[in-house]
């Protein structure tokens, strides 16, 4: 039973369409991120699950209670739908001290002192700030604000905590260890997450499933793998990972295979009843699924000329032409015997990748 | 739990005060706009009988005298600018980017005469440089053996001088915060091309400033238009008339002619909207200055020997602008009456006397600014607190036409609005002309735009994030309004608050424009002690009306722990 529902949700600002029918649930304890360039409408969603903003059209319902829906012009207001909020710019009162600060929406609740106390030292340890209960908010780091923020956000135990981009300020390793924490957090206290970010490695490392989002439509949801071997468009193609990509076109289909032509090379691929013949097609694959002279016979092969060689430590990046298309390939595992014998700059290398690795689109006219 | 709903259209009372406030800001600035226009196109006042006619623009610009007195106030827009400008450059760049000794407290102190009232000033200089009773006229005639005294104030020239230093401050206020904004790197890339110190300060720090350093000349120009004390102090005696003193002249004479001083305000209004307009266009995306979100800490150019130099200069000018003029006017005080004679037989205490005690009318001019002052600043700054909010934080729609209504009086001098207000209440049955609440709505008025900037750019700062992240931990509305937007716009509330105290306190031609029997503040009393002559009892006066200011900065520090450095940094 899905624990937080939106169904058909749209918001308009001015003539911009910044939401578009986005449909989606979260189940109970589940860490669902929103992934997507900005502008794509995923912090516009984030704000209307908040009640911040209002929605033109749709319903959002969190655990079996609406809370907007534009057919009964329901609106419940945001101190009154018990969730918890993560800012991108911390958003800590800096007139309060941390223990205020945390203990602020207790004592909207009414809760007895003694209560309160106890509950936002708990907090407070959890993560890691209870000798700072006393330090005015100005008076903090980045890191430490950011972990404040946390902490106001779980004391009173809310039913969905959202997170708008709050990693995006932190410096590159702060951002890591702070991601580990919120992780830790919320493995341990089963909280349903909806987590906002442009950062497609932050949505892989903290989520157990992300909706990938483009100019305020849903692209694609799933979970990693699925994203990451199967994307269902181009744009969660080019988004998630490095891809290479290059055209091609259907010449004849049959009931086991399609067979494609792309860079002067013809190929079959399993069959798909999404293609006809003389489709035009887009290609797509991994630069680790392309493999730089390979010793096993490889499904399908391409040959071409070394551009860049770059020497990365754990393993080296080539760029080959091939057929005037410029593709990226990885070489893993390599010892130090072997950088002698390493294809260079102006090489002829063939390439070698499996079928079930290549994803193909057809061309869509908006892509 | 029964959960709260509201409907898109649901009347609550913090929206419905914030409407409130926004319609009073609007009639508050249109009203008297409006019937200044109406009353430029009619031969008499509402309610007279009378016709609509260009007659007055007429009568007004076939002038002879007029001509000459837009004349006189576009050679005192262009002096007083060029003159000023450089200045305030200079004691900014040694404030700010030096190494002059005593920097620190020299940048607060080189404001200060912003507040000082500039008409006191312009009276204080003629006690020292009157032709014939001018203290400095008179040691340099004897100690010289001259036989003309060297300067006349009663002069454009006397008038270019007072102002130079009343605008000075100004131009420091508006272009201090842009200096010390900048962004290191950027004089650090010209120090690694090759430019020394002091030349990277002159071919890079100065430009980098030129937005500000233009949009405050131009705001100077603008408003020397708009000033009446000094010209009315020191041209005035003379037969010269600038725009502001005709429109008095012509609200004060016998039969009063309000049609030619409504089209003259109409006329100044138009330049001052112009002098804006083209100052915003000006500024509108060419900020070269980039605030660094990095501490900024200014390498200061190290003067050598010429740092006693920079910090005499600097003193001096202190020395000019404040300690002469009101050392004077302090030595005057006691003086029995004033010619030109300064000995210990003509001493007395009893200026001061008359002035807290004895006069009932200047008694009651003191009671009036205070009330005024202290309430009146109280009130708008509670009015454009709530504009402010709808226009920044709201989504009401329209919100943008609030903006604009309540910046208008920016670009009208202080008198037009008081022309205005003049034609818009004078013959109403609702008794507000000639009372004290006239003058209290015409302040309220003109300092509209102070408060909507200072509490728009606190609002932008703070940024919404604050309130809503205390709307999702279970605030309403107005529980968080209450208890974290309050608490953090106190401060800029507070500082604001003071910084309006002054201003109401020194503002003059607005007052002397409504002025009824009994609605007097201090400066239309000293306006008329000057004309009357009492010299001694105009600087008794005007020593308690500074001592009024410099107690309520005090106090209002030792109350409230806040700053008035705070809210001038607008």
């Amino acid at each position: 039973m899905a624990f937080l529902k939106i169904s058909h949700l749209v918001k308009k600002y001015d003539s911009v369409l910044a939401v578009n029918d986005v449909s989606f649930e979260a189940e109970k304890g589940e860490f669902l991120t929103l992934l997507g360039p900005s502008g794509c409408g995923k912090t516009t969603i984030l704000r209307c699950i908040a009640g911040l903003e209002q929605p033109d059209q749709g319903e959002i319902s969190i655990g079996g209670k609406a809370m907007v829906s534009s057919q009964s012009r329901l609106f419940v207001e945001p101190d009154q739908r018990g969730l918890g909020m993560v800012f991108q710019s911390y958003a800590i009162w800096p007139h309060l001290t941390v223990f205020q600060n945390v203990a602020y929406p207790l004592i909207e609740r009414r809760l007895p002192k003694s209560e309160i106390t106890e509950k936002v030292r708990h907090i407070l340890a959890m993560v890691k700030l209870l000798e700072m209960e006393d330090r005015s908010a100005t008076k903090l780091s980045g890191g430490q604000q950011q972990r404040v923020a946390l902490a106001r956000a779980l004391v009173y135990n809310p039913e969905v905590l959202l997170f708008d981009e709050p990693l995006s300020n932190l410096d590159a390793k702060l951002r890591v260890d702070m991601r580990n924490e919120i992780r830790t957090l919320q493995k341990e206290l089963r909280i349903t997450s909806i987590y906002v970010t442009h950062d497609q490695e932050e949505a892989f490392a903290l989520s157990d499933r992300i909706i990938v989002m483009n100019q305020g439509k849903i692209e694609q949801i799933g979970d990693q793998p699925t994203l990451y071997f199967r994307p269902r468009t181009r744009f969660v193609a080019e988004f998630i990972g490095e891809t290479n990509t290059f055209e091609g076109e259907v010449m004849q289909t049959s009931n086991s295979s399609i067979q494609i032509k792309a860079l002067s090379t013809v190929f079959n691929l399993p069959a798909s009843s999404e293609f006809a013949s003389g489709d035009r097609v887009i290609l797509v694959v991994r630069p680790e699924h392309l493999k730089v002279n390979p010793k096993d016979e490889p499904e399908l092969g391409f040959q071409g000329k070394v551009d860049q060689r770059q020497y990365l430590g754990s393993f080296c990046k080539y760029y080959v032409m091939v057929q005037g298309q410029g593709l990226a390939a990885e070489l893993r595992g390599i010892n130090s015997q072997d950088i002698p014998t390493l294809p260079v700059e102006g090489d002829t290398v063939s390439l070698g990748l499996n079928a079930a690795d290549l994803v193909c689109f057809k061309v869509n006219p908006q892509t | 739990m029964e959960l709260q709903t509201t409907e898109r259209w649901e009347l609550n009372l913090p929206l419905l005060l914030m409407w409130t406030a926004a319609l009073v800001a609007t009639f508050l600035v249109l009203y008297p706009l409006l019937y200044l226009i109406y009353g430029s196109f009619r031969t008499s006042l509402p309610g007279d009988p009378g016709a609509l006619t260009l007659s007055n623009y007429f009568a007004v610009f076939s002038s002879h005298k007029i001509g000459e007195s837009i004349f006189n106030t576009l050679i005192l827009m262009a002096s007083v600018t060029a003159l000023a400008c450089p200045a305030g450059v200079v004691l900014v760049w040694l404030t700010t980017r030096s190494d002059m000794p005593f920097r620190r407290q020299l940048e607060i102190l080189n404001i200060f005469p912003f507040l000082l009232s500039p008409y006191v000033t312009g009276v204080a200089w003629t006690m020292l440089l009157s032709p014939r009773s001018g203290l400095i006229n008179k040691f340099l005639v004897g100690t010289l053996g001259l036989s003309q005294p060297p300067f006349d104030i009663f002069s454009i020239s006397g008038t270019i001088w007072v102002l130079f230093f009343y605008y000075t401050p100004y131009m420091c206020l508006f272009i201090s915060a842009a200096f010390k904004a900048m962004d290191p790197s950027m004089e650090e890339a010209a120090r690694t091309c090759g430019s020394s110190l002091f030349r990277t300060s002159w071919r890079v720090t100065v430009p980098l400033a030129t937005p500000a350093i233009l949009s405050g000349s131009i705001l100077i120009f603008v408003h020397v238009a708009g000033m009446f004390g000094v010209p009315a102090a020191l041209m005035q005696p003379k037969g010269d008339y600038v725009l502001t003193t005709t429109i008095v002249h012509f609200i004060q004479v016998y039969p009063q002619q309000y049609g030619s001083a409504a089209a003259i305000s109409m006329f100044l209004m138009m330049v001052s909207a112009l002098g804006i307009f083209i100052q915003r266009r000006v500024m509108a995306g060419k900020s070269y200055v980039t605030v660094t979100g990095k501490a900024y800490r200014p390498r200061s150019i190290k003067l050598g020997k010429w740092r006693y130099v920079a910090l005499g200069t600097n003193l001096l000018y202190l020395f000019l602008s404040i300690v002469l003029p009101y050392g004077t006017l302090l030595m005057v005080s006691f003086l029995r009456y004033w010619s030109g004679e300064v000995s210990a037989e003509l001493f007395t205490l009893s200026n001061y006397t008359e002035v807290l005690l004895g006069d009932e009318a200047i008694v009651r001019s003191i009671k009036n600014s205070l009330f005024v002052s202290i309430i009146g600043s109280f009130i708008c700054l509670v009015i454009t607190m709530l504009v402010a909010y709808l226009v920044n934080r709201t989504k009401v729609r329209g919100r943008g036409f609030f903006d604009y209504v309540t910046t208008l009086p920016v670009g009208i001098p202080g008198m037009v609005i008081a022309v205005g207000l003049l034609w818009a209440w004078i013959r109403s049955p609702i008794l507000v002309y000639g009372t004290i609440w006239i003058i209290m709505i015409a302040f309220i008025t003109r300092y509209v735009p102070y408060g909507m900037r200072a509490f728009s750019n606190t609002l932008v700062q703070l940024g919404p994030e604050l309130e809503e992240s205390a709307r999702i931990c279970g605030s309403s509305w107005f529980g968080s309004f209450r208890k974290i937007l309050i608490p953090l716009l106190k401060p800029g509330f507070l500082s604001g608050w003071i910084l309006l105290f002054i201003l109401f306190m020194r503002e003059l031609s607005t007052a002397l424009v409504l002025w009824y029997s009994g609605n007097e503040v201090i400066a239309v009393q000293l306006y008329q002690l000057v004309r009357d002559g009492e010299l001694s009892v105009v600087a008794a006066l005007s020593i308690v009306d500074a001592l009024i200011m410099i107690t309520g900065i005090i106090a209002f520090r030792l109350i409230f722990k806040e700053d008035i450095s705070a809210g001038l940094k607008r």
